[in-house]
């Protein structure tokens, strides 16, 4: 079985029509990670007898007639940045090397009551502090388009992992574009859901007020029923909020005509030429879809603006480690940390004030259209060879991790050496339903997203 | 003048920070300063953007 061409969707089909079992799709994803991991490096810890046992169980409960939902039976992973029972956490870290959590992530017992199979860990950028996932303690994560090339981060593995078909669909973390980077990087979908969507407890924190949880899977649909697996108001985490009814499937499907597509023609201005010319096509797309699409101003983020929100409460949940134990740190990472403690508190006061503004001028734009496009990073992947890359992938990404608004970053087209390119829709809060409308429109509209990487 | 020195800024503002670090890390800190002040990346930017966007209480 080709499992790096099915999507979750299709795959529940055909574990409903009993046409295949999901410990016959646990059995091919596990054959992908032992053929491909030797050159991804996606894992930090597999779980595979764990796996097979799930994925029994599931068959035996689908024998019985007991269907927990899309996502039963579907072989997924973990960022390693999530709590899971009685297995290794690292979080990518030297700090947390031996951790053994006696609970889960909320995410994590979500997707188990969902009856999705967990293959395991997957490798990020140290802490998720970074875009390249050029892990300095369990080695980079290669992007499956380009080996030589990051995946992005932090959220890399969960990238690499579902775009080469190791897995159907992953956690990622998204706080300055984590999720949105790899997925694009990568060529695939990633959706940070609003805000207090999806409970963080049991999640080792990057910055607390900026911290999404999301998916990374190969289709929008994919990611919209990934989503509706999750997502629960939960007293655990203090961001979380309550919501009576949430469907991210609802309105797929839909036709999108008529609907006001603003594009933030100033971020294009920083971006590679094939990188514009692939979000062009795709406006282009979404145009003869029927869309409405005009530019718009956003005035803070046309000045560009920038915000050390990220830096400053990463600095402070680390400020402890920091003094006790610098040495299992990274130098990059532990130099990022370091500055973060040197910033002063009035200016993360102003970046405040600053977040508030910008939070208002986009909503103000959103009552004259419905959603915001924009590429998601200002160019393709870089090789690995090339180094540190901080700042290249997420300037883009960074500013809507503030608003608390869903983003959604799909498939484009491809740029120099056939990497992928990702473009970007913002919705209003709670909106996802209609953000993967759109998304899907486009998708259903271009042969993007049925690309496979040549591993 | 010795503020102006971006190494002795780095250690001052890590010493503020309660910190004691190695001069590798001082010279890394520094360096990350002096980076992000050319790529106009840091919350420096921040101020002048609030000096253009005044009194944003009453605007709601």
């Amino acid at each position: 079985m080709e499992t790096a061409s099915l999507s979750v969707a299709e795959a529940g089909r055909l574990l409903r029509r009993r046409e295949t079992t999901s410990e016959a799709l646990t059995e091919a994803c596990l054959a992908r990670v032992a053929e491909l991991e030797p050159k991804l490096n996606a894992f930090i810890t597999l779980t595979a007898d764990r796996a097979l046992a799930s994925a029994k169980q599931a068959d035996g409960e689908l024998a019985r007639g007991h269907d927990r939902g899309p996502l039963h039976g579907i072989p997924v992973g973990i960022k390693d940045l999530c709590a899971t029972k009685g297995i290794r956490t690292t979080a990518g870290s030297k700090v947390l090397e031996d951790w053994v959590p006696d609970f889960d992530a909320a995410i994590v017992t979500k997707l188990r009551e969902a009856g999705a199979v967990s293959l395991g860990k997957l490798n990020l950028h140290e802490f998720a502090y970074g875009t390249s996932s050029a892990n300095h303690w369990y080695g980079p994560v290669h992007n499956p388009w380009n080996l030589d090339c990051h995946p992005g981060g932090s959220s890399g593995g969960s990238g690499a992992a579902v775009a080469s078909g190791e897995c159907f669909a992953a956690v990622g973390s998204d706080t300055g574009g984590s999720i949105r980077i790899p997925a694009a990087l990568c060529g695939v979908v990633g959706l940070m859901p609003t805000y207090g969507l999806v409970s963080r407890a049991g999640v080792t924190p990057l910055a607390w007020s900026l911290d999404h949880l999301g998916p990374l899977a190969r289709t929008v649909e994919d990611a919209a029923l990934f989503l509706n697996a999750v997502v629960g108001h939960d007293p655990a985490d203090p961001g979380s909020v309550r919501r009576d009814a949430f469907d991210a499937t609802a309105e797929l499907g839909r036709d999108i005509r008529g609907v006001r597509v603003g594009v933030a023609r100033s971020q294009f201005a920083r971006c590679e030429p094939e990188v514009v010319a692939a979000v062009d096509a795709a406006l282009d797309v979404l145009r003869r879809l029927g869309a409405d699409v005009k530019e718009i101003g956003l005035p803070l983020l046309d000045a560009g603006l920038r915000l050390n929100t990220l830096s400053v409460e990463a600095s402070a949940y680390h400020a402890q480690w920091l003094r006790e134990c610098p040495e299992k740190y990274s130098d990059e990472v532990r130099t990022l940390l370091l500055w973060g403690l040197t910033i002063p508190g009035y200016q993360y006061v102003n970046d405040l004030r600053l977040r508030r503004q910008f939070t208002d001028e986009v909503r103000a734009a959103m009552e004259t259209v419905d959603v915001i496009a924009m590429p998601t990073c200002e160019r393709v992947a870089c090789e690995i060879a090339a180094g540190d890359v901080s700042y290249r992938y997420s300037v883009l990404t960074g500013p809507w991790d503030h608003t608390g608004q869903p983003v959604i970053s799909v498939p484009c087209g491809f740029g120099s050496g056939g990497l992928p390119v990702g473009f970007s829709l913002a919705g209003r809060p709670f909106e996802e339903a209609f953000l993967c409308r759109v998304a899907q429109a486009h998708e259903q509209a271009t042969p993007w997203h049925t690309h496979r990487p040549p591993v | 003048m010795a503020e102006q020195d971006p190494l002795d800024q780095a250690r001052r503002a890590l010493e503020r920070a309660g910190v004691n670090v190695a001069g590798d890390d001082v010279a890394r800190v520094a360096g990350l300063m002096a980076a992000l002040r050319a790529a106009n990346v840091p919350a420096l930017a921040s101020e002048p953007a609030l000096v253009l966007v005044p009194g944003e209480w009453g605007k709601r």
